[in-house]
């Protein structure tokens, strides 16, 4: 028996392992393997091979079953990620369905999530804006949450190296509250988002108006035939997996480059339990993982472990990975794990239309769309609410359906189809404040097939943000006017937080390991091998897209790792 | 039926038969989900009689040599509840009865003048808030639905490319499909 498990031991270890292979799993393979770490990913949906595994990506909207929509069982079935605006019909089967993995809802959360390898990247929207200074320094100004333990600085060469290799359209606006990358031709406006950025910069000096920067290969370049992939195509179903490797995803980009190294063992229908803690070598061993199939129980070793299982379920695995050095949960002396919890305010949006431009439309797609960064608060506190938001924005024309009559007269007008006014809309992405109130934790009586306990959500809104989305629909409600812009509608969607899908902290990073979890290598404060480089670690929300910054994060904790190890101190 | 009138029934020219019809290339109604609604073979006509009342053939084909009537078929059997999947079942029974009493037969057997004299009529009168559905207009909406969304419409006469290669945000109206001068 002895013998055997000091087999299976040498047998299964591992220099490193990656807990989960999205956005952020993904980028902690290709680095580590790339610094030449014998890495096993375990992943605990099924497998998804680049091209081969995107059995919708061809398909004509003609060819899909009900011309794009759900089958209404899916949806009844559905009720929660029904809500999400990418399922249907041609990636319903990248997404999570409610019944296969429950949760429990102290409070309502909408928790949108992609089990396979590549996680949620084959599914994003792919935006990708930086953070700046303004973003960092925003609990230590406005004395909310804790101090981040880095800076612009820090991560500025990081984003430099990712974007370079993901791939990033974008304009060089030169804000300093949305710094430029290193960026592809960007995409075009259209006529009257154009105009509207015009109108915008001559009333408000703070205000600007500018291209979305995206994970798109607007270009090519060597760094991306060597990845095996080409330009983007602009076909705009990115959602279903692209077969051009147009868009970052982990499937097309990290896992496959990781994976030419010979240093990567992918591992599907692997679902990590617990993190295992040695109670005599005082650190973390190695993880013990379910087979989502048998559910037979494995262990596996390592030096170092990243945690990239998503925001919400490395919180989960994290509280579950209990010990008596750490009956809390791994590296929570300080009680603090599973809280903060914040995510992005989008239930504010606004549309309009505009009669000018009428020689113009668009041709062809964009897979990108118009983006106004925060302007408010952001040099200095003025307003009644503490930070801000930033603001999708688009123009296109509309169509005009006219269906009357029956027979050729109504055949002719459909054979001659007009165009409509500019439709004009925006949405917002507003900050949220991190607080001790808005957490998850384990439930203590229902688990879930595999064994693990479900997890419980107690996350809202605040009176924060319900100010902040009045000031947007004024704000917006200003700026529209003021383009000539008419029949303005505000809604509020009164949506569950989760539904944005940028659900961040629980693990957040700090200087203090009494009020963090993660230094600022993101690393575990108590467990000095463990590190946590998805949305778990993050301190505060800013505006922006969050997945470039757990990239970033990412690739800057693996160098510093892999140098800790090479000096003997992990 | 001689074959001059036999291709004119099925809208195909001449010289266009003897190759496959264009817009059976690459996509048949067989690519559909099967029919769940529980129609009946009559039935079945008169909703083939309906769209291609509504969109007739012509030059350019029209809804029923575009197998709209599958394609609605297919969206009430998978994409509605049971509430209004009935209504489209007794919907059949109003046509029916409407259409004897107006005409003395059945709709399909109606001629192309009384059909859209019947379906004008009823689509002004069946405006019933409390139903799910009101047969008629239902019916005209997925026939439209359908038809813009085939293949051969999209590909023809919409400019639908799946693989546009480009992006251009200034593009003047004029040398795009849509006819607004
Ligand atoms: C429709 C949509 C649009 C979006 N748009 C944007 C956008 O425009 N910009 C942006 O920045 N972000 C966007 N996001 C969010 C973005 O997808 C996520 O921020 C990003 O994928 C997070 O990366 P991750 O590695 O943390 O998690 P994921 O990509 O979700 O990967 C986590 C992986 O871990 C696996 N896993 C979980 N638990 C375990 C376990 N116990 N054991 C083993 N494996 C496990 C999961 O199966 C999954 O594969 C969008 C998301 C969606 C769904």
């Amino acid at each position: 028996m002895a013998n055997f498990n000091i087999d299976a031991k040498t047998r299964q270890s591992y220099d490193a392992i990656v807990i989960g292979s999205g956005i952020s799993g993904g980028w902690a393979a290709k680095e580590l393997t790339e610094k030449g770490l014998k890495t096993l990913v375990l992943e605990r949906g099924k497998n998804v091979e680049h091209i081969k595994d995107y059995p919708t990506t061809h398909l004509r909207p003609w060819e899909m079953k009900y011309r794009g929509r759900l089958p209404l069982d899916v949806i009844e079935e559905n009720p929660i990620v029904s809500k999400c605006y990418a399922f249907k019909d041609d990636a319903e089967h990248f997404f999570v369905k409610d019944k296969e993995h429950p949760y429990v809802q102290e409070k309502p959360f909408d928790w949108i999530r992609g089990y396979q390898v590549g996680g949620k990247s084959l599914l994003w929207a792919r935006q990708v804006q930086r953070w700046s200074d303004f973003d960092f320094e925003g609990p230590a100004r406005d004395g909310f949450a804790v101090d981040w333990p880095i800076r612009y600085k820090d991560l500025a060469p990081w984003y430099s190296y990712v974007e370079k290799f993901a791939g990033v359209s974008g304009n060089k606006d030169g804000l300093a509250e949305l710094p430029d990358g290193e960026f592809l031709r960007p995409y075009e406006f259209t006529k009257v988002e154009q105009y509207f950025k015009e109108q915008v910069a001559q009333k408000y000096e703070d205000r600007h108006v500018i291209i979305a920067r995206c994970a798109h290969l607007s270009e090519q370049k060597p760094i991306f035939t060597e990845q095996g992939r080409t330009q983007c195509q602009n076909r705009v179903v990115c959602q279903r997996g692209c077969p051009y490797g147009g868009y970052f995803s982990s499937n097309s980009s990290t896992i496959p480059w990781a994976q030419k190294t010979g240093n990567l063992t992918l591992q599907a229908d692997s679902v990590v339990e617990s993190l295992i803690y040695d109670e005599q070598k005082e650190k973390v061993t190695g993880v013990r993982v379910i087979d989502a199939k048998t559910k037979e129980t494995t262990e596996y070793f390592a030096d170092i472990i990243f945690v990239n299982a998503a925001a919400v379920n490395t919180n989960l695995l994290l509280l579950n990975s209990t010990s008596k050095r750490f009956p809390n949960g791994l590296g929570n002396d300080s009680g603090l794990l599973g809280k903060f919890m914040a995510f992005h305010n989008y239930r504010a949006k606004i549309q309009a239309e505009y009669d000018g431009f009428l020689d113009y439309t668009t041709d062809g797609n964009r897979p990108t769309s118009g983006y106004i960064p925060r302007f408010r608060n952001v040099r200095q506190q003025e307003t009644n609410f503490l930070r801000g938001y930033a603001a999708g924005f688009g123009a296109h024309r509309s169509t005009i359906s006219n269906t009357e009559g029956v027979g050729s007269t109504l055949k002719e007008k459909l054979l001659n189809p007009k165009l409509g006014p500019w439709r004009v809309g925006s949405h917002m992405m507003g900050e949220t404040i991190p607080k001790e109130t808005n957490f998850v934790n384990l439930s203590k009586t229902e688990t879930d097939e595999w064994g693990m306990p479900l997890l419980n959500f107690s996350v809202d809104y605040d009176d924060n943000d319900e100010k902040m989305i009045a000031d947007y629909f004024e704000q917006m409600t200003e700026m529209f006017e003021s383009a000539g812009f008419t029949n303005i509608r505000t809604s509020d969607t009164h949506q569950a937080p989760g539904l944005d899908i940028h659900e961040m902290g629980g693990v957040r990073m700090g200087r203090d390991p009494k009020t963090s979890l993660l230094n600022e290598w993101n690393q575990m404060h108590h467990a000095k091998n463990v590190f946590v480089t998805d949305g778990a670690c993050m301190t505060s929300t800013a505006t922006q897209n969050p997945s470039l910054t757990y990239m970033a994060l990412t690739a800057r904790a693996v160098d510093y790792a892999v140098k800790e190890m090479k000096k003997g101190n992990l | 039926m001689n074959r001059r009138n036999l291709l004119k029934v099925l809208g195909l020219s001449a010289v266009g038969v003897a190759t496959v019809p264009l817009w059976m290339d690459g996509w048949t109604s067989d690519d559909l989900p099967a029919d769940t609604t529980g129609l009946d073979e009559d039935q079945k006509l008169v909703l083939a009689a309906m769209v291609d009342t509504y969109i007739p053939s012509g030059e350019i084909p029209g809804a029923k040599e575009l197998e709209v009537d599958h394609f609605i078929l297919a969206m009430v059997g998978g994409c509605f509840q049971k509430e209004t999947q009935e209504e489209f079942l007794t919907g059949f029974n109003g046509l029916h009865q409407s259409s004897t009493e107006a005409y003395g037969s059945s709709f399909d057997q109606l001629s192309t003048q009384q059909r859209v004299e019947l379906l004008i009529k009823l689509e002004a009168t069946e405006k019933d808030p409390d139903k799910t559905i009101n047969f008629v207009p239902f019916i005209k909406d997925l026939t439209i639905s359908g038809y813009m969304s085939s293949k051969y419409i999209m590909e023809n006469h919409l400019g639908y490319e799946f693989v546009p290669g480009r992006f251009n945000g200034s593009f003047p109206v004029e040398k795009s499909v849509y006819r607004n001068a």
